[in-house]
């Protein structure tokens, strides 16, 4: 069965970039397009993972986080930043993200880094 | 535990209370809100830290406490059970249990018997278990499974290689330190934690971490983290912990750092409170200098001179104001542990409270600042135990069930103000008349030359107390007498008002300081005297006051009408008056409290800042003294204390 990635981005183009690189590798991929949306798909398809931008409008990746560790202790969140954002990296380390990409990045690093979150214990 | 773990124990002791502290707070939060689940991780993630800090310390009896307290708030975490008014008590005792077991480790005492408290804290675990519905934590299992048993275990010295051209280092090496923490306690990292956040290394970082994991584990585990290009762990002996490597260009180890990285805490250094003393005594001897050095240039008018102590007086005036500076410590510091004590006082007598404090970052000298710890728990104590009524007296009074109490602090120029105010019954002003009179304080047919304000001041007289039998909780025999003692002492003051039925408020006003204060130098006979000059609200010339008699006492009229008393220095210090009358002398308008007073002296000295030296026991408690300080000639000044100074009563 394979594997699936919630996508989360306010920006369209993020999405698709994440999504080309990770459907390739044969990972079904769901998006949203913030943080409240991303909760809800969150509860609704319970993915493998989440890939989550931090800076969205309205409700941050940071607290989009939260709620979903809320929801689920054992949920697998990917950190998706900008360069400059080391501050706000670490505080979703300390809320129980998993690991982060910087943007710009390599497709190479994406996979290597998302394939590195699937197989590591989740975090509780 | 070897030797240079001893180096590590002040830095254990001042961090562990802080957690404590970290988890008494989280607990009344958590207390206030069931279901914020954001006191709870750092109830869990204090009580973590703990236990890490206390098994690399060898304290057995603090680890498994405070792994028992982990594992509770595990179960609250996952949710597994419900952090009801009954599991908050366990974990506050459980804390003050860790409190004195951490006390008798760290002083090698032989500590008594912590099972019945792990039994407890078990079986509270085991309700959740019961449920079926229990998860714990990845994280708590695997840092269990880390140190339970025995403290002992291998420090590791971690090298970690990033990979080239990786991104956010700080960030990167932050995880791999972190997931090292979960395995072990980090004792140190080079460079410093600091440097890494500021990604001042190149892709080579040290950990070192004591741990019972393998060499192996901790490899996988920093491995795990992307971006790390290499691990190589070796096995380092307890007493080398080798310092900074050159070639990282890190700062040199001096001293334990905190275990993380924490990237966003300003950088602090912990200094012993008697090094501070000390150096605050010493700018006291440069200010008594530097006065005698201005002596010295008033007399031989050297230009040179005065011009270089121009600027030693610019230099040394800001010396003093960064060292009193660093004594300054937020009123938080002692306010903090006040939630737990009104909860538990609240409980005691059946009331329902709220704490509310404002200003807890406002700052006082921690001389100060360790003083009036006492008395604000008296005032709390007395606000709650008297001020609140019980639960259905209040519903009775159509008000809110649960009563408030706040505690605020406010800083208004040189001074700072905090208040203790309730929402409760208030003090009746007919009632402590009546007292009074009973005791033979004042006489019945005197009441109307007191003042509301002037009766509520009866309370702090020694053994005044409304309260019929002493109840438990204000049978202690500190009295209201005792805090204003206290405080002024201090060199502040205290104010009451009460509005019967809706509650009372006490204010203290405090001053900033205690070391070094302004004062006004002035001479009877052949001793001088400094009147601090936040007493001093004007000084006048004879020729401006009418001298008045009124009911035998002198009295001055001043230009606006207000007659206040006077009092000549000379004969308040059991001098005869040295000559000549009160016409040709100065008077100085003194606030004493809240009365004036005009204090006539032969001579004024002018202005001088003075270092505050305590009296010899001798005099000490003398009235009007309040210390002495020495001049730049080296004579001795006797500080007047301006609210012992007139009151003959005493």
């Amino acid at each position: 069965m394979p594997r699936s990635v919630l996508v989360v981005d306010d920006a369209a183009f993020m999405r698709m970039m994440i999504r080309d690189i990770l459907a390739r590798e044969g990972y079904l991929i769901h998006e949203a397009v913030n943080g409240r949306d991303a909760i809800e798909k969150y509860l609704e398809v319970r993915p493998d993972l989440v890939t989550m931008d931090i800076t969205m409008p309205g409700m941050s990746g940071l607290e989009a986080l939260q709620s979903i560790r809320e929801h689920d202790p054992g949920a697998r969140v990917l950190m998706v930043s900008a360069m400059g954002q080391q501050k706000m990296i670490v505080e979703a380390l300390e809320y129980g993200a998993m690991d982060f990409l910087v943007k710009p990045f390599q497709p190479t690093k994406v996979l290597e880094t998302v394939k590195k979150c699937l197989q590591a214990a989740p975090r509780g | 535990m070897s030797d240079d773990m001893s180096a590590y124990k002040d830095v254990f002791l001042s961090e562990s209370a802080e957690y404590l502290q970290a988890i008494t707070d989280g607990l009344l939060a958590l207390e206030a809100n069931p279901v914020d689940l954001e006191p709870v991780e750092t109830i869990f993630r204090g009580a973590h830290s703990l236990k890490g800090m206390a098994a690399a310390m060898g304290y057995t009896a603090t680890q498994e406490l405070t792994h028992k307290m982990e594992s509770l708030m595990a179960t609250v975490r996952s949710r597994a059970q419900v952090a009801d008014s009954e599991l908050i008590d366990l974990m506050l005792k459980a804390t003050d249990r860790v409190r004195e077991v951490i006390d008798d480790e760290a002083t090698g005492t032989e500590v008594p018997a912590v099972d019945d408290m792990i039994a407890l804290l078990q079986e509270r675990t085991r309700m959740a278990d019961a449920s079926g519905a229990a998860r714990q934590s990845p994280t708590a299992a695997m840092v269990s499974g880390a140190g339970t048993t025995h403290a002992d275990g291998s420090t590791y010295r971690v090298t970690v290689r990033l990979e080239e051209g990786c991104v956010l280092k700080g960030v990167r090496a932050y995880m791999a330190i972190k997931r090292l923490g979960h395995l072990g306690t980090v004792i140190e990292t080079e460079p410093a934690a600091r440097e890494i956040e500021d990604e001042r290394f190149d892709l080579t970082f040290h950990v070192i971490v004591r741990t019972r994991a393998t060499a192996t584990a901790l490899r996988d585990a920093v491995m795990a983290v992307t971006e790390v290009e290499d691990a190589e762990v070796t096995e380092v002996t307890q007493s080398v912990v080798p310092p900074a490597a050159p070639e990282t260009g890190g700062a040199p180890v001096t001293a334990v750092r905190q275990a993380m990285p924490k990237l966003a805490e300003t950088q602090t250094v912990r200094i012993s409170i008697g090094h501070l003393d000390t150096i605050v005594n010493l700018v006291g001897e440069l200010v008594i200098v530097r006065s005698r050095l201005e002596d010295i240039a008033d007399r031989t008018g050297d230009s040179e001179l005065v011009e270089s102590l121009g600027v030693l007086e610019r230099i040394s005036a800001e010396l003093q104001q960064e060292v009193m500076q660093t004594r300054m410590v937020p009123v938080g510091n002692i306010f903090n542990r006040f939630p737990r004590m009104v909860r538990d006082l609240a409980r005691d007598l059946g009331k329902e409270v709220v704490l509310e404090m404002e200003g807890l970052d406002i700052e006082l000298d921690r001389t100060v600042l360790d003083e009036i710890g006492d008395p604000i728990v008296h005032l709390l104590r007395n606000a709650v135990d008297h001020g609140i009524e019980p639960p259905e007296d209040r519903v009775a009074s159509s008000k809110p069930p649960c009563g408030t109490v706040r505690l605020v602090a406010e800083r208004v120029r040189e001074q700072v103000f905090i208040s203790v105010a309730d929402d409760g019954r208030g003090m009746d002003i007919e009632r402590i008349w009546s007292k009074a009179v009973e005791r033979g304080i004042v006489d019945r047919s005197a009441r109307d030359s007191y003042s509301d304000q002037d009766i509520l001041m009866f309370v702090c007289l020694p053994a005044f107390t409304t309260v019929d039998q002493a109840t438990r909780v204000s049978g202690r025999g500190v009295g209201m007498d005792v805090v204003k003692g206290k405080i002024e002492y201090l060199g502040g003051s205290i104010m009451i008002s009460s509005v019967p039925g809706e509650g009372m408020r006490i204010s203290l006003q405090l001053p900033l300081t205690l070391a070094i204060i302004q004062a006004l130098l002035v001479r009877s006979g052949e001793q001088v005297y400094a009147l601090p000059l936040s007493a001093v609200d004007e000084v006048l010339s004879p020729d401006e006051v009418t001298f008045k008699t009124v009911d035998g006492a002198p009295v001055v009229a001043l230009r606006d009408g207000s007659v206040v008393a006077l009092s000549d220095l000379d004969e308040l210090h059991g001098r005869a008056s040295a000559g000549g009358d009160d016409r040709s002398k100065h008077l100085i308008l003194v606030r004493s409290g809240h009365v004036m007073h005009a204090l006539a002296v032969p001579a004024l000295l002018g202005r001088r800042e003075v270092v505050i030296k305590p009296l010899s026991p001798l005099f000490r408690g003398l009235p009007g003294l309040g210390g002495a300080t020495v001049l730049g000639d080296g004579r001795v000044a006797l500080i007047l204390d301006p609210r012992t100074l007139f009151s003959r009563e005493v």
